[in-house]
């Protein structure tokens, strides 16, 4: 008996120490040194925040007095809130053509006075009008995407993977002839085509300009809403290459991550001609319990692709930001279950 | 005074009825091990690509995810033989205990510090919530637990 016992403990203790020490020298690239120095930095200013209760909300969109969120767990609501953070309305869309459609993959997005909600497996997008949010069908003839930026009633940006090429490309589609029209151009293929270009698109409409920023690679593109590439360019940071590693599964046609992905940015947002982005790399002279405790968000200029400077955005209850909207000069930030309203002062 | 009868044999049992109930005890411990054992095992290395490569995206054991995504079901393969063989069945039990506790810690390390955590442990398994992975752990930890201690037991007595 006492053996057993004597044993049990040896056993605990040594399992302990074992992932104690995998855990000691596991991977962490965010905390390495990377290379790289941020000079000018600033503290954002927080403002106010907001309560959320749920989580999985993200930005639907804003109009110059309001701000409208939506939840990936309850697609069809909407929420309005003044641009001081105060909750304004709930409402639902009223789907008018309801369907068997892939809802926990619709997104929402408020282009006032329209409103857009839709999803890229059926592929389905619906439109309508804020006053009303009588959703109908629109784009008949909408390719299968994976992310999609709405411009405007007639077209959209969309994210897809191309069959035949097996990689991701962004494309223009449109309610008209010829639909659909790809720039295989404008991303670049390194490792896969599919993980290694992954990223995020955001569009900054006074100055028409479409911008891809990679999650894996230090890269950025500037396009035109045709998506005709003006540049591309660098972040601060030194990885070139994505650092990732694939494997394919063998007769599923399905792709995975074999190794932990090193992710470079985030999130990003363009506003202002302006670009910021999260980073997720710490620089070689930020101070750690800093980098441990604030989102980094780093400013590039649209203009040409110049670093401008960097904020640093605090955490929430240790939680990292999940969602971010810039607009002139104001950054809202949304964490798991709250929002946040913060002062970017130059 | 019907209930206490019915307890009754249960506390001052012959030790030869105890016996046999902790015997019982074990072969149904070992099942329940065997039965876990050969199924993660054999889902593992049904979806062997996928099995290494989720196991590669564990920060703490992505450097070995080559070789552990063998060791870990043949591991479990060899312990299973031990508990079916009676002879072998201590040293299994023990076997199974370790291997429980490891899994349990790594598991409790990874939720507790790390901030993405895949799932590679195969079948059904792999669809719990993460607390419910810790509770049947757990649970299991304490089967084989109790499973030593009855083994030990009717072992040791049977040899008097």
């Amino acid at each position: 008996m006492k053996r057993i016992g004597i044993f049990s403990m040896i056993c605990i203790l040594a399992s302990v120490c074992l992932i104690g020490l995998l855990y000691a020298f596991r991977v962490k690239p965010y905390t390495a040194k990377n290379g790289f120095v941020r000079n000018r930095t600033s503290k954002a200013v927080l403002l106010k925040t907001y309560d959320l209760k749920y989580l999985s909300f993200y930005f639907a969109g804003s109009t110059d007095n309001r701000i409208y969120l939506c939840n990936y767990a309850a697609p069809s609501r909407i929420q309005t809130f003044d641009i001081d953070l105060n909750f304004i309305d709930d409402d639902t869309l009223k789907i008018m053509e309801p369907g068997p459609y892939k809802w926990d993959k619709a997104r929402t997005c408020v282009d006032s006075p329209y409103i857009y909600m839709q999803e890229g497996v059926t592929p389905i997008v619906f439109e309508g009008r804020l006053e009303d949010l009588q959703m109908r069908k629109t784009f008949p003839k909408a390719p299968y995407f994976t992310g999609n930026w709405n411009l405007s009633p007639n077209s959209m940006i969309v994210k897809c993977i191309l069959g035949g090429d097996r990689q991701y490309v962004v494309g223009k589609s449109t309610q008209d002839s010829p639909y659909i029209r790809y720039n295989k151009k404008a991303l670049t293929k390194q490792i896969d085509g599919i993980f290694c270009c992954e990223g995020n698109i955001s569009i900054d409409k006074e100055n028409n300009a479409v911008v891809y920023t990679y999650f894996h690679r230090n890269e950025f593109i500037k396009m035109d809403t045709n998506l005709n590439i003006i540049f591309k360019r660098h972040t601060i940071d030194t990885n070139n290459i994505a650092k990732i590693k694939v494997a394919e599964i063998p007769g599923t046609h399905t792709f995975k991550f074999a190794a932990p992905p090193k992710y470079v940015n985030l999130l990003s947002c363009a506003d202002n001609n302006k670009l910021y982005i999260i980073s997720a790399l710490m620089a070689d002279n930020d101070v750690s319990d800093n980098f441990k405790k604030n989102m980094i968000v780093d400013v590039y200029s649209l203009a040409d692709g110049n670093y401008k400077m960097t904020y640093f955005v605090p955490k929430y209850q240790r939680q990292p930001i999940r969602e971010l909207r810039v607009k002139n000069n104001i950054l809202y930030a949304i964490y798991d279950k709250s929002i946040s309203k913060f002062q970017l002062n130059e | 005074m019907k209930i206490s009868n019915a307890i009754e044999p249960f506390m001052t049992s012959p030790s030869g009825y105890r016996k046999k109930m902790s015997k019982i005890i074990v072969e149904l411990i070992c099942v329940l091990f065997v039965f876990l054992f050969v199924y993660t095992a054999v889902s593992k290395f049904i979806d062997y690509q996928d099995f290494k490569a989720v196991i590669g995206q564990s920060p703490l054991v992505t450097n070995f995810a080559g070789s552990l995504s063998i060791a870990v079901p043949l591991l479990e393969i060899v312990i299973s033989l031990f508990l079916i063989v009676p002879r072998w069945r201590l040293i299994g039990l023990y076997a199974s205990f370790a291997l429980m506790v490891i899994f349990t810690t790594y598991i409790v390390i990874l939720v507790s510090f790390s901030e993405d955590i895949p799932c590679s442990c195969g079948g059904v398994i792999s669809r719990m919530s993460w607390q419910e992975h810790i509770v049947f752990n757990i649970f299991f930890v304490l089967l084989a637990f109790v499973g030593m201690i009855l083994q030990t037991k009717t072992t040791s007595k049977s040899s008097k």
